[in-house]
């Protein structure tokens, strides 16, 4: 009798799992479909950013410590070989300031106006995605901080990535080496234009290109403005190969990223202008 | 899992495996690679529990793992629970008091998880090419391998823990 009083209760207690897993699911499902956050989503996120603050500082310092432990033999040397630099880079850094004052001089004259002064809100990483397939990190500011969907997000290297997710105080980031992302984009000299996406590692591929110069590796790419999305000239990278048989119609090229998305840590989220 | 307090425990260690693997092991990375905790939290699960608490506990690491990567519940409760499940199969043969089995079924998991992932994806044109899964294969399978371990060991403590007393 008892028994059969245990199997009624463990039976209950199955469906009443059963049947929560099923919500859970719905609701994920619901929240995927309108592209926005579930209230799981939030409370999940809002549990894990410190935690996941505190083990990925913790990692950035155990890395930190093996990479100066590998490279203290070349440490003298790259220190002499970084001070030559530094003094050829300040040179450059006065010749360029220069050469900005008179552009805006210039472009004052020509009566336009300077479109790319962006605001932004500082963020870190906290956290990636836990997959090995999926490219998007965490950052530590959220709808509190003034964070909205489809924000960019950028470092000082160039685009990082855009906004998919905002809960209270955190927000998910979808890089653009992301195979899901597609950014609108030209080449510096050529001017050919095309969709930048990721291959899914740490290398992107500008699709569609229409050629209309000659495309030469270690050309400069930037975002087109188009979609308005991402904004106007932001850098994106370099080119490394093209491929794509001549009497097709669309050319493919390789892309190095100008951001290391392996030491990514602080980045900006760019506010939409109102 | 015995009970309540044996499932809790299980949740619990879902959750930590996963803060650990999206922040400490998305920064100490193998070749670009961190390990798949989850999945070998559910096999380990599987091995010591049998074929149905490992299904039932690849299903909540599933739903779990969705909340926090990208929005797909069914397929990844799916996934875990196909994972939980088989490895109970293989303990209903083989008993894993031998390390090598472990290593076997993290092996043989990470090999079925990525293979069905991007079958399912690739399929779907979610995404667009195999090359993440190639390059990525051999590195996961290593660190699959050696994470699994201290996951197996750890859950072989925490787990057949209450039933000694």
């Amino acid at each position: 009798m008892s028994g059969q009083r245990y199997d009624i209760r463990k039976t209950v207690v199955i469906l009443l799992l059963v049947f929560l897993s099923l919500t859970i699911i719905a609701i994920q499902i619901n929240a995927a479909r309108e592209d926005k956050s579930s209230i799981i989503d939030s409370a999940i996120s809002y549990c894990f950013s410190p935690f996941q603050k505190f083990f990925t500082r913790t990692g950035e310092a155990v890395v930190a410590g093996w990479s100066f432990l590998k490279d203290f033999k070349n440490m003298i040397e790259e220190n002499e070989y970084l001070k030559s630099e530094n003094l050829r880079l300040q040179t450059r850094s006065v010749e360029l300031e220069n050469l900005a004052r008179e552009n805006k001089h210039l472009k004052g004259l020509l009566d336009l106006k300077e479109k790319d002064e962006l605001e932004g809100i500082a963020a870190s990483v906290i956290a990636r995605d836990p997959s090995n397939w999926f490219r998007s990190v965490t950052l530590d500011k959220g709808n509190d901080d003034g964070v909205a969907p489809n924000m960019i997000v950028i470092n000082d290297q160039g685009i990082v990535g855009r906004v998919v997710e905002v809960h209270k105080s955190t927000s998910v980031v979808r890089l653009i080496t992301d195979q899901r992302s597609a950014v609108p984009s030209v080449l510096m000299k050529s001017r050919a234009i095309g969709i930048v996406s990721g291959d899914g590692e740490n290398s992107l591929i500008m699709k569609f290109m229409t050629e209309k110069g000659k495309v030469e590796p270690g050309e400069t790419v930037v975002s087109s403005g188009l979609g308005m999305i991402f904004p106007k000239g932001k850098v994106i990278g370099k080119v490394i190969s093209l491929t794509g048989a001549n009497e097709s119609m669309f050319k493919y090229a390789k892309i190095k990223p100008s951001v290391d998305f392996s030491a990514l840590d602080y980045v900006m989220v760019v506010k939409k202008k109102q | 899992m015995r009970g309540f307090k044996g499932w809790l425990i299980f949740i619990i260690s879902i959750l930590v495996l996963l803060v650990l693997q999206s922040s400490f092991f998305s920064v100490i990375m193998y070749k670009d690679t961190k390990p798949d905790l989850l999945l070998l939290a559910v096999i380990s699960a599987g091995l010591i529990e049998g074929p149905l608490a490992g299904a039932a506990a690849g299903v909540i690491a599933g739903i779990i793992f969705s909340f926090t990567s990208v929005h797909m519940p069914v397929f990844f409760a799916l996934l875990y629970g196909l994972g939980g499940y088989l490895s109970g199969v293989i303990r209903d043969f083989i008993y894993p008091d031998n390390i090598v089995i472990p290593l076997l079924s993290a092996a043989a998991g990470t090999v079925l998880s990525s293979g069905l992932f991007w079958l399912f994806t690739c399929s779907l044109e979610f995404f667009k090419s195999y090359q993440p899964f190639i390059l990525h294969f051999v590195p996961l399978l290593i660190v699959n391998c050696v994470m699994m371990i201290p996951v197996f060991l750890l859950y072989r403590f925490v787990l057949l823990k209450p039933r000694r007393i």
